[in-house]
């Protein structure tokens, strides 16, 4: 297939607009004609997983082993690359945060701009057209930044992330909430006068950064009035109740799973973020008797290499059931979600032991692509890295309709590999 | 931060090229350039940019500030004996002397000529921490049940300082989060009216009486209890409530069905957790209250009595019950230990169980309040206690201004109309409400750009801070809030300029116990020992880090020691090489130490040479933080004893190098895989300032235990050479080392405070004022109080 790229300079052409517009609803709603993308809901795995539960020995057309079993009914969906790397992001802890923007602060030489994460991306051009332009959710460290370098607010637990998606509000609720968003409205105007007042006594430096706070205003009021026009429109009605099961109480994961696909398929977001939080617990799996944080600090000792690569089966199970539930949940036009969501599963950091960041497992899973196979573009020996992660992230811009040719540390795209 | 650098003025320059003139001739017999081409260039020259430093391109210029800071760098590397590097060709000794007199003199000059305004501090937003040490202080709140900045990203820091203005960043996401924490506090503020009746429940469960709410308090897993049943208890107002709960716990001591039970441990007595939270809350709330040992076989009272907010619940947790969902105990466990158990639980009444296998039993919870120390509250009298509902508008906005003002931190404009005036009125023409008047007005003072600034105006083109900007900086430097009274008094009668006034002002501040705020936030970012806790150890292997709450006495070691130093005044070099140290039991257990019995924390004296401790090395918060969890990380530790205690800046490790997997089946030592590491030379360089510093505290584990080897396999090595050939063995030795230094450690925390207490990064302008603090404390008695005295009577601290 060939993604339909629509430039915005030739998009503004054609409309005869002659400002510039913040975002194509229209290009990218659900009634566009074309093959593009729609959703995405980006997953990252704090400490990493295992390369040897999932890469299959030659590359190639993809094969599993008992740990990726989970994965084989969906091979038509599932594709799986080595060695993408973020160049210049090191090793340590924080490498996880740089999965979607591939970069870190101290890499950015002071322009925030760079930090962007490409979801947040994603959802400022393509994802205003519903309640929440993106959701994060989950306990990990964060993955998406805005344009300013701030981390995105997260849904940390799933109770909270449901009540956000289907808890009905009265009318009393309602016409509180109104209430408050004209008396922030009357806040914002009249601090903002202030602070036009106060700016002209600054001198030049503390103008500049001063700016900072009079932008902020106006961002605040913004917001405010995207969230209040939809306080008239109902939250939908949950499809089902995640929370009530017969078999004992599911992990946090499971649920994060089951309300993410709720939320997908009442098209309360396109654009959801899953940070799947690490720590030092005993996870719930048959077979492990040591906490997470220690386990991933294997050293080689196969024991521990053992009881890591059964969290990630287990973790698969989870994945694996997400993406029957995206084939079993269909769009307006009645097609599965599957088809148009494009699902990244991976992590910043590539190797727990090592805090590395070299040779990074990825899963690619769902949307408009060519699947089926395992791409080997580094084998990651004496740290190279040749091709960037970010490439992927352009072609998954590019598959949004997006008409990007370069994303942080990229030097190309991988178009080629999955159309 | 930007710099300005004054090259408009031409006279100034011309004169500045004179004087450069004079110099070189009063220092013919020296030229610098030679020197340079001789020993540096090399590796700082047009083919190699070591460091990212050159200096075949330098420019002799008087007035050019980049000159000034590189030629501060090469003296300070050549003072220190750093460079060049030992393998390296040497200066003999007399060319070296040369050298350091020629730009000790040329930096001064040049500091000297440069526009003396070419350093100054940003605007900086309030951090987290100041926002509500801030909110505390202006309305007496406590904040114990009710963090206000919960919500607020995190803040940006500036080498690891959070009050440097750079770093200090105001998103939409944080403006809407203070927006929204405003209007919470303005409702916990205004409580009008009478104080509110204390209502007493009761909640029992009859053991005769086996209904449906008695199996709502017996526990059988690690699960919890909600106060009340259908409808959960919740607190009807914000205030103090005093909670009894009658426990007892069931068949522990008999060991009943062993082996079937998961997670469970028969030798650990049971404990409980009492939680107060509320979902529903637009900040997320959910606070432990305390843990509590509950009694086997006869009910014991645990009686507490805790702050509130409106809207919370209790819940009671056990926290060393049987693992697993209640219902997956119910449905595979219980049936096994009664016989008459058909497989659904369902089908057999609950009774049926009861009294078999280890069961927590809540028997009765008493809960009265609310109650209150004062009513109204002194939040709300101070402001706002003369109004009544029937008040006008002008008696409100007058209560209003008085907060202002002090949340301001100076006297208000008399002809001007403040947003938060606006805004009450419209609130109080469209509702009516005096009381919601009252709340718009709060909002909007929360979130003026007056409160959540300390704004710094120059004026009549002067530099110097006015005495109300002197308050604020004084007051957020040393108690992280707002100024009190006394501070603004002083402000208004114009004495805050007078330097002995300052002097007695910092005793004071010293003196209450709002100092600790300044001891927790400039300990936790200068030691990074707010890391603590991110990196949690085995619960198993470690077992004694959670069994005596380890994290807590760790962090509260080191504020103690350093607020002892600084209320008492004592030397700086203490920080090294105190006799003693601050420890309760668990901590004295971890180091070894006998004799220190029970949870306080109270002053230790150390045995002569034991272990390396007393002084910031040797104390298991800091070897807690630069380790992961799992192991010591000896080339942190090493980069941390370079910076935090010797005050050099340590190398940014190159990008895309990872750490070093340890080898963690114990055959080889950390020291073996860096020594391999550092065999290569482009990675020596860096790791030979640092590794051995980090390597004599292998010694201490991963949260600071003594250790001789690792995992009874091989023996700890911990002897090491610095560059300069000195040679020690241990912590004990490095103590020793850094005792030498220790005109670096002052040097070291002089830089690293007065940059926290500016709230900017120092510039090579600054180091004139950095060296005369460093000799007038050395002069007077290397205090750290006198330290604190310097700082704030200093020109950097005076000037904007």
């Amino acid at each position: 297939m060939r993604f339909s790229k629509i430039s915005r300079r030739i998009a503004l052409k054609a409309i005869g607009a002659t400002i510039p517009l913040p975002y194509f609803t229209s290009i990218a709603g659900d009634k566009s004609p074309t093959n593009n993308n729609k959703r995405l809901v980006s997953i990252c795995v704090e400490y990493g997983f295992n390369k040897g539960s999932i890469y299959p020995d030659t590359p190639g057309k993809m094969t599993f082993n008992n740990y990726s079993k989970p994965f084989e009914i969906h091979k038509d969906f599932f594709t799986l690359f080595a060695g993408l790397d973020h160049p210049g992001v090191g090793g340590g802890h924080g490498v996880t945060s740089t999965m979607l923007n591939g970069t870190k602060k101290q890499m950015t030489g002071g322009d925030l701009r760079k930090m962007e994460s490409f979801d947040v991306k994603l959802a400022n051009q393509l994802g205003q057209d519903t309640r929440y332009p993106l959701i994060c959710c989950g306990n990990g460290s964060p993955v998406s930044f805005n344009s300013r370098g701030i981390p995105y607010p997260k849904v940390p637990s799933p109770e909270r992330l449901f009540s956000l998606l289907f808890n009905k509000e009265t009318e009393k609720v309602i016409s509180g909430k109104k209430r408050d968003f004209a008396d922030d409205k009357s806040i914002l105007d009249a601090v903002l006068g202030e602070a036009r007042n106060l700016k002209k006594k600054l001198n030049k430096e503390d103008n500049e950064k001063f700016e900072e706070y009079i932008s902020a205003v106006r961002d605040v009021e913004i917001k405010l009035g995207k969230s209040r026009s939809w306080l008239d429109i109902p939250k939908p009605k949950a499809p089902n109740d995640p929370f009530k099961t017969d078999e004992g109480v599911p992990h946090e994961f499971e649920l994060f799973y089951e309300i993410i696909a709720l939320a997908l398929q009442t098209d309360s977001t396109k654009f959801i973020t899953f940070q799947m939080g690490g720590g030092n617990g005993f996870l719930p799996v048959e077979g492990v008797d040591t906490a997470y944080h220690s386990l991933t600090h294997h050293g080689h000792r196969p024991e521990y290499l053992k009881q890591l690569r059964f969290i990630d089966n287990w973790r698969y199970q989870h994945l694996a059931h997400f993406i029957s539930l995206l084939k079993k949940y269909k769009d307006s036009e009645h097609r599965p979600l599957i088809n148009s969501t494009v699902v990244l599963f991976g992590s910043g950091m590539a190797d727990a032991s090592t805090h590395s960041s070299v040779n990074n497992p990825v899963m690619l899973m769902g949307g408009n692509f060519k699947h089926g196979n395992f791409h080997v573009l580094s084998d990651g020996k004496n740290g190279t890295k040749d091709t960037a992660y970010s490439n992927l992230l352009v072609s998954l811009q590019n598959s949004f309709g997006l008409a990007e040719d370069s994303f942080a540390t990229s030097n190309g795209d991988l178009n080629h590999l999955l159309a | 931060m930007k710099i300005k650098i004054n090259t408009n003025n031409k006279i100034l320059c011309m004169l500045a090229t004179a004087l450069f003139f004079t110099l070189n001739g009063f220092t013919a017999d020296f030229q610098i350039k030679p020197f340079l081409k001789k020993y540096c260039l090399e590796c700082h020259g047009n083919e190699k940019q070591k460091g990212d430093r050159r200096f075949d391109l330098l420019k002799l210029e008087i007035n050019n500030y980049h000159t000034g800071e590189m030629l501060q760098e090469i003296l300070d590397v050549l003072n220190l004996s750093d460079m060049p590097p030992r393998k390296s060709k040497q200066p003999s000794k007399v060319e070296n002397e040369a050298a350091i007199q020629w730009l000790t003199k040329t930096t001064e000059l040049i500091r000297e000529n440069l526009n003396p305004r070419s350093q100054q501090t940003l605007m900086r937003r309030l951090n987290k921490f100041e926002y509500n040490m801030t909110i505390r202080d202006l309305f007496q709140l406590d904040l114990k049940d009710f963090n206000p900045s919960i919500a607020f990203p995190d803040d940006g820091e500036v080498d690891g300082l959070n009050t440097i203005g750079s770093g200090l960043i105001t998103s939409e996401f944080l403006l809407s989060e203070m927006l929204r924490s405003a209007r919470l506090v303005a409702g916990r503020v205004i409580r009008p009216g009478a104080k509110p009746i204390v209502k007493t429940n009761t909640y029992q469960s009859d053991s005769k009486e086996l209904g449906k709410r008695y199996w709502k308090s017996i526990l059988i897993g690690r699960q919890h209890m909600h106060l009340g049943n259908r409808k959960p208890w919740t607190a009807p107002e914000d205030g103090t409530y005093n909670i009894r709960i009658e426990a007892v716990m069931l068949n522990r001591l008999k060991k009943a069905f062993p082996n079937m039970i998961k997670g469970y441990n028969y030798e650990e007595k049971s404990r409980i957790a009492i939680v107060a939270h509320d979902s529903n809350d637009t900040l997320p709330y959910s606070l432990t209250i305390g843990e509590y040992e509950v009694n086997d076989e006869t009910p014991e009272n645990i009686s507490i009595s805790v702050n509130l907010r409106k809207g919370a619940n209790i819940k009671i947790i056990w926290l060393n019950g049987p693992d697993g969902s209640t219902k997956k105990i119910r449905r595979k466990i219980i049936p096994k230990y009664s016989q008459d158990a058909i497989y659904s639980v369902s089908r057999n009444p609950m009774e049926m169980y009861v009294g078999a296998g280890p069961e927590l039993q809540i028997k009765s919870v008493k809960i009265d309040g609310p109650h209150y120390n004062s009513w109204p509250l002194p939040g709300f009298s101070e402001y706002f206690g003369k109004l009544n509902k029937a008040s006008t508008f002008e008696e409100l906005n007058h209560s209003l201004r008085k907060l202002a003002a002090k949340a301001f931190r100076k006297p208000l404009n008399t002809n001007y109309e403040y947003a938060f005036t606006k805004v009450a009125a419209k609130k109080y023409r469209d509702s009516n409400n005096i009381w919601e008047a009252a709340k718009a007005g709060i909002t909007t003072i929360l979130v003026s750009p007056e409160f959540i600034y300390q704004v710094e105006v120059n004026s009549d083109d002067k530099n110097s801070l006015n005495d109300f900007e002197i308050a604020t900086r004084l007051s957020y430097f040393l108690w992280s809030s707002t100024p009190d009274d006394r501070l603004i008094q002083l402000a208004v009668s114009g004495k805050l300029k007078d330097k002995s006034v300052l002097k007695q002002e910092v005793l004071r501040l010293v003196q209450s116990s709002k100092v600790d705020m300044f001891v927790k936030n400039f300990t936790d970012h200068w030691l990074e020992l707010k890391n603590l806790g991110s990196m949690p150890p085995n619960p198993v292997k470690d077992k004694i880090y959670y069994d005596y709450k380890l994290e807590e006495s760790m962090a509260e070691e080191v504020y103690l020691f350093i607020k002892d130093l600084l209320v008492n005044n004592r030397d700086i070099s203490t920080l090294v090489n105190a006799r003693y140290s601050f420890l309760n039991e668990g901590l004295a257990k971890l180091y070894g130490i006998n004799g220190v019995d029970g949870s306080h924390m109270r002053k230790v004296l150390i045995p002569k040479d034991y272990q390396g401790r007393g002084g910031l090395i040797g104390m298991a918060g800091l070897m807690t933080v630069t380790g992961n969890g799992v192991e010591s990380l000896p080339v942190k530790r090493g980069a941390w004893v370079l910076e935090k205690i010797l005050g050099i800046e340590a190398p940014a490790p190159p990008p895309d190098v990872p750490e070093i997997a340890p080898d963690t089946s114990g055959a080889k030592t950390i020291r073996d895989l860096l020594e391999k590491h550092r065999q290569q030379a482009s990675c020596a360089n860096c790791h030979s300032k640092f590794d051995h510093l980090g390597l004599a505290l292998e010694n201490y584990d991963h949260i600071g235990r003594y250790r001789t080897d690792y995992m009874k396999k091989v023996k700890v090595n911990s002897a090491v050479e610095t560059n300069a050939g000195e040679k020690f063995i241990g912590p004990q030795g490095l103590k020793e080392y850094l005792s030498d230094k220790k005109e670096m450690v002052v040097y070291g925390l002089v830089k690293r405070m007065t940059s926290y207490a500016i709230g900017r990064k120092l510039t090579f302008v600054d180091q004139k004022e950095i060296n005369r603090i460093v000799a007038e404390l050395t002069k007077k008695d290397n205090g750290f109080l006198s330290l604190v005295q310097l700082i704030a009577t200093s020109d950097m601290f005076l000037n904007n």
